[in-house]
C-alpha cells in the first residue's frame, strides 16, 4: 500500500497531467515532425486573431485595474477600521468570488440591454431618451464583460491584499509611528512595500482568470475573443490554430505567473513578529455606519447580476419594464419535467460525486506524503499537485479533448466523443484537487507529528493511527474541502462546455448554455431557474463548508 | 529490562548526531541523558522507542537486537515534551488508547485507567476534554498514558520544559515518586542538570554526539571527566595550567586544565588577596566575583554582606582542585 499509493498519484498526473500538455505542445510546434513557429506566426498575420488578442487582453487589464480599485480600500478598510457587521460582511465579500459569472452574465444582460432595467429607471428620471438609448452592452457586450470579471474577481484581490497586511507586524508600522511619521507617509513607506508582494501575486491571478474565462464571453455571445475562439475549433481537431492560440494562452500564463512569482517573492510576512496586537481604529458612529453602507452596496452592486437571474427565473412578463409584471413558478416546473434538465442534474450531481471521491482519495494521500514522508521528488508533488490551481480550465480542458478523442490512442475509452464520463469525471477533479490538498495539508500541518508517534509508541499499527488519530483531527478540514470540490464540480463552466459534446452527457451548466441557445421564448428563463438551483445548492454547501472551516476558509481561495 | 546500546551511530547530512555511542541502562534504574540542545540526546531517546533509525551500532532490550521491531511493537512508553494528548479524545479515552490497542478486556481496563489516573492525582478529570486541561494536567494525563500499558521502558523526552517552574517542581516529584513506586526502566532526557542531579541514579553527559561521562549525579559532580562536564554540571574556575594562580594554589598535577567549585572558595583573612568586582545577591548568600592582581577572575559564595571594591583573600584546598586534559 505505501509504495503502491505514490506510484498511484504518478500515475495519474503522468496520464492526465503531462501527457495531454505534452501533446498539446507537440500539436502546437510540431509541423511534419519537425519544429516550427510557423502557426503563430499564422495567429498573428490574420487579423481576426489578432483582434481577439487584443480583446481578451483588454478585458484582463481593465477587470485586473477595477479589481484592484475596488479591493485596495476595501483592504485598508477592514485591516484599520472597525464597524458595525464587519465579520459577517467578511464573509459575504467571498460571495462574489463563489456565484458563478456564467450564470449572472443572463442576468446582467437583462438589466444593461438597450430596453432594460437601467435604462427605464434613468428615462424615468428623464436622463435618458429611449428613442435613442444608450447602448450599455456596446461593441457585443465587452464593457459588460470587464463589470462581470471585475465583480466576480475582486474577492481574490481583497482576500490576498488583506492577508499581506494582516501578516505584516504591527510594530513597523509602531516604529514608523514611533518616529514621527504619520497615516499616508506609514503607509507610502512601510506598509504598501511590505504588502506589495501580496498585491501582485493576487494581481497576476485575477489578470489570468479574467483573460482566459469561456463563459461570460460565451453567454454575452462575445466571439472575437481567445476562449470563445478556442471553444469553437475543439470540434475541429484537424485545425492547427486551436493549439496555437491554447498554447499562446498557455505560454502567457506561464509568463504572468513566473512574473507574479517573482515580484512577490519578497514575502516579509511573519518573518518577525513581536507580541504587540494590531490596533484597529475605531471609526465614529457615523464614519463607521458609512463604512457598513459602503460594504454592503458593493456586495449588493455585485450581486445584481444574479439578482436578475433570480427575477428571470420567476417572471412571466418582463418586457419595457425596469421589474417583471406577471410572476410565475412555471419554469421550475419545468426544469423538474424536462428531460434535458433533469437528466443534466443528474449528470452533474454523478460527475461531481465521482471526482469529489476521486480528489478525496488523491489529496488526502498527496497531503499526507507531504507532510508525513521524505522521499525523493517530494517538491516535484508539490509543485504538480498546485499546478491545476494556475493552469486554466480552458488550456487543460482543451488540452484533454484533442488528447483523447484520437483515433487509435490506447487510452481510447476515455475519448470524449464516445463517452465523456470518465474524462469529465477526470477533468473536475483534476481542476480542484489542489482545494482539497490544501484543506488536507493544513490539517495535517495542525496535528503534530508526536500525536501520531504517541500512538504508535503505545502499540498502534499504522493504519489504526491513521483511522484512530489523523484521521479524526483532520476530519473538519476534509469534509469542508469535500464539499468545496463537489460544489465547484457542480458548477464548472469550461470543462463542462468542452468536454461534454452530446445532450445525453451535458452537465447543469452546459444544460444552461443550450437553453440559452433555443429559440423557444421561455428557455431563457428555464435556463435561469435552472442557474438558481444551482445557485442554492452552491450556496448551501459554502455555508455548510465555512461551519466546517471556520475563518481558515479565505485560505483556501489564496494564491 | 536492560537495554545496552552498541555503536550507536546516526548522521542527519554532515551533522553527527550520534557517534558510536555506548551505553548500559541497568533494569529499573533511572537513567538521564544529560546535555545541552542538539547534543543527540533526544536521538537517542527517540532510536530506542524505534522513531529514528540509526545509521549503524544495536540496540539490545534484554540482549535481543530491536532493529527489526518497529516502533510500535516496542512496548516502550513515551512521555513527550509537548504532551501529545489527544485533543479530540477525553482524558479516559487518551488513557485506555495503549490498553484497547492491546485488547485489554472492559473490566480491567476500567480498572487500570482508573487506578493510572489516581496514581497522577487526575481521577476527577477522567471526563474533560484536553482543551479544558492546563499544562500540568496534561502532562499528568500524558504520565497515566504511559504507565497504564506497564511498558517496559519508560521514556521521558524533556517531560518538564515546557511547565512553568512551580509545576515544574511538582511534577519532578511526582515522577521521581513513581518510579519509587513502578521500579520501571526509565530514560530521561533533559538539558536541566537540577533534574538530572536530583532524579537520576545515573546520568550520561552528552555532548556533540559523544557520551563525555557515564555516573551517579554524585560523581558527575564531585569527579567530572573533563571541563566540558565540569561546567555544564554545576559552576566552576577553570583556568590554564600556566595560569599564575596555579603555584599560588600549590597545584602540581600536570594537566591541561584545572579548576575549582565557587562553593569551594574560602574567603579568610590570609591567602591569595584579591578585589570584589562584582555582587549579586541571591538571598541566602551572595555571588562575588573577584579579581587578583594577576587579572584573573574567580566566582565565589559569601554568606557575609561584601561591598563593590572591597580587598580579600582567599584559599582553595588542594582536595578540592579538579583536574582536567582538555
Amino acid at each position: 500500500m505505501k509504495k503502491l499509493l505514490p506510484l498511484f498519484i504518478a500515475l495519474f498526473f503522468i496520464v492526465f497531467l503531462a501527457y495531454p500538455l505534452g501533446s498539446l505542445l507537440a500539436g502546437a510546434f510540431v509541423i511534419k515532425g519537425e519544429f516550427s513557429l510557423r502557426y503563430f506566426y499564422l495567429v498573428f498575420d490574420n487579423p481576426f486573431y489578432s483582434r481577439c488578442f487584443a480583446n481578451s487582453t483588454l478585458i484582463a487589464v481593465w477587470s485586473t485595474l477595477l479589481a484592484l480599485a475596488i479591493s485596495l480600500p476595501l483592504a485598508w478598510l477592514f485591516n484599520r477600521c472597525e464597524f458595525p457587521a464587519k465579520t459577517l460582511l467578511n464573509s459575504l465579500l467571498l460571495l462574489p468570488l463563489i456565484l458563478p459569472p456564467f450564470v449572472g452574465a443572463i442576468g446582467l444582460r437583462q438589466f444593461f440591454t438597450r430596453y432594460g432595467t437601467l435604462n427605464l429607471l434613468l428615462e424615468k428620471s428623464g436622463l435618458v431618451d429611449l428613442a435613442n438609448p444608450p447602448d450599455w452592452l456596446a461593441s457585443g457586450g465587452f464593457y459588460g464583460i470587464i463589470v462581470l470579471q471585475a465583480l466576480h474577481l475582486y474577492p481574490i484581490l481583497f482576500l490576498s491584499v488583506q492577508a499581506a497586511m494582516a501578516n505584516l507586524d504591527p510594530a513597523l508600522r509602531e516604529a514608523a509611528a514611533n518616529l514621527g511619521a504619520r497615516g499616508w507617509r506609514i503607509f507610502r513607506t512601510v506598509t504598501l512595500p511590505l504588502a506589495l508582494p501580496g498585491i501582485f501575486s493576487g494581481t497576476t491571478i485575477v489578470f489570468i482568470a479574467a483573460f482566459t474565462d469561456l463563459g461570460v464571453p460565451l453567454m454575452f455571445g462575445f466571439q472575437s475573443t481567445v476562449p470563445s475562439q478556442i471553444f469553437n475549433m475543439v470540434v475541429q481537431p484537424d485545425n492547427p490554430m486551436g493549439y496555437a492560440l491554447v498554447v499562446l494562452t498557455l505560454l502567457l500564463v506561464s509568463l504572468l505567473f513566473l512574473l507574479g512569482k517573482k515580484l512577490g517573492s519578497g514575502n516579509y510576512a511573519m518573518t518577525m513578529r513581536s507580541g504587540s496586537q494590531a490596533l484597529t481604529a475605531k471609526l465614529g458612529k457615523l464614519p463607521a455606519l458609512m463604512a457598513t453602507a459602503a460594504v454592503l452596496l458593493l456586495i449588493a452592486i455585485s450581486v445584481i447580476p444574479h439578482i436578475g437571474v433570480v427575477l428571470q427565473s420567476v417572471s412571466a412578463r418582463w418586457f419595457m419594464t425596469a421589474l417583471p409584471t406577471e410572476w410565475s413558478g412555471q419554469f421550475y416546473r419545468e426544469v423538474f419535467n424536462l428531460d434535458a434538465t433533469t437528466l443534466s442534474v443528474k449528470n452533474s450531481l454523478f460527475y461531481s460525486i465521482c471526482s469529489m471521491s476521486l480528489d478525496l482519495v488523491l489529496g488526502l494521500a498527496i497531503a499526507y506524503l507531504l507532510t508525513r514522508e521524505k522521499f525523493r521528488g517530494k517538491a516535484l508533488l508539490d509543485t504538480v499537485s498546485m499546478l491545476p490551481l494556475a493552469l486554466p480550465g480552458l488550456v487543460l480542458a482543451f488540452a484533454y479533448y484533442v488528447t483523447f478523442s484520437r483515433h487509435g490512442s490506447w487510452l481510447a475509452f476515455l475519448d470524449p466523443r464516445e463517452n465523456p464520463v470518465f474524462l469529465l469525471v477526470i477533468a473536475y477533479a483534476m481542476h480542484r484537487l489542489p482545494y482539497i490538498v490544501r484543506a488536507a495539508y493544513a490539517g495535517f500541518q495542525q496535528v503534530s507529528v508526536s500525536l501520531e508517534e504517541a500512538s504508535t509508541n503505545l502499540g498502534a499499527r499504522p493504519l489504526r493511527t491513521f483511522c484512530k488519530i489523523s484521521l479524526p483531527l483532520i476530519a473538519a478540514n476534509l469534509v469542508a474541502g469535500s464539499i468545496l470540490t463537489f460544489s465547484f464540480a457542480m458548477l464548472d463552466v469550461s470543462n463542462s462546455l468542452i468536454l461534454a459534446q452530446e445532450d445525453r452527457s451535458y452537465p447543469i451548466t452546459k444544460a444552461i448554455y443550450s437553453l440559452m441557445g433555443r429559440i423557444t421564448p421561455t428557455a431563457p428563463n428555464v435556463a435561469c431557474a435552472l442557474g438558481v438551483l444551482a445557485l442554492l445548492l452552491l450556496a448551501l454547501s459554502l455555508y455548510l463548508a465555512s461551519k466546517l472551516m471556520g475563518q481558515k476558509m479565505g485560505q483556501l481561495f489564496k494564491s | 529490562m536492560n537495554i545496552q546500546i552498541k555503536n550507536l551511530y546516526k548522521s542527519f547530512g554532515a551533522n553527527r548526531v550520534l557517534d558510536y555511542i555506548n551505553l548500559e541502562i541497568r533494569s529499573g534504574e533511572m537513567f538521564f541523558l544529560l546535555g545541552p540542545s542538539g547534543c543527540g540526546k533526544t536521538t537517542l531517546l527517540r532510536s530506542i522507542a524505534g522513531f529514528v533509525d540509526p545509521d549503524a551500532g544495536e540496540i539490545l532490550f534484554d540482549g535481543k537486537s530491536v532493529a527489526k521491531v518497529p516502533a510500535y511493537d516496542r512496548n516502550t512508553a513515551l512521555v513527550f515534551q509537548n504532551y501529545a494528548v489527544w485533543p479530540h479524545l477525553n482524558v479516559f479515552e487518551n488513557v485506555a488508547y495503549g490498553l484497547r490497542v492491546r485488547k485489554v478486556a472492559n473490566d480491567e481496563l476500567q480498572r487500570r485507567v482508573h487506578t493510572a489516573l489516581k496514581q497522577v492525582g487526575m481521577e476527577s478529570y477522567a471526563e474533560r476534554k484536553p482543551a479544558t486541561l492546563s499544562g500540568g494536567q496534561l502532562q499528568r494525563t500524558s504520565l497515566a498514558r504511559a504507565i497504564v500499558v506497564e511498558p517496559d521502558v519508560l521514556l521521558f523526552d524533556e517531560p518538564l520544559s515546557n511547565l512553568d517552574a512551580k509545576l515544574r517542581l511538582e511534577i519532578r516529584a511526582e515522577i521521581k515518586r513513581l518510579h519509587g513506586e513502578l521500579k520501571r526502566t526509565s530514560i530521561y532526557v533533559t538539558h536541566d542538570q537540577h533534574e538530572a542531579l536530583t532524579m537520576a541514579d545515573r546520568v550520561a553527559v552528552m555532548h556533540s554526539g559523544h557520551v563525555q561521562q557515564i555516573g551517579t549525579p554524585r560523581e558527575i559532580y564531585e569527579q567530572p571527566a573533563n571541563s566540558f562536564v565540569a561546567s555544564f554540571i554545576g559552576e566552576i574556575n577553570l583556568f590554564n595550567a600556566n595560569s599564575p594562580l596555579a603555584p599560588l594554589l600549590k597545584t602540581n598535577a600536570n594537566s591541561e586544565k584545572f579548576g575549582f567549585r565557587p562553593e569551594k572558595v574560602e574567603l579568610s583573612g590570609h591567602g591569595i588577596p584579591a578585589k570584589v568586582i562584582d555582587n549579586a545577591f541571591l538571598g541566602a548568600s551572595s555571588e562575588l566575583l573577584l579579581e587578583t592582581a594577576n587579572g584573573e577572575k574567580i566566582k565565589c559564595h559569601c554568606n557575609s554582606p561584601v561591598a563593590n571594591g572591597e580587598q580579600v583573600h582567599f584559599t582553595v584546598r588542594t582536595e578540592h582542585i579538579l583536574h582536567f586534559e582538555q
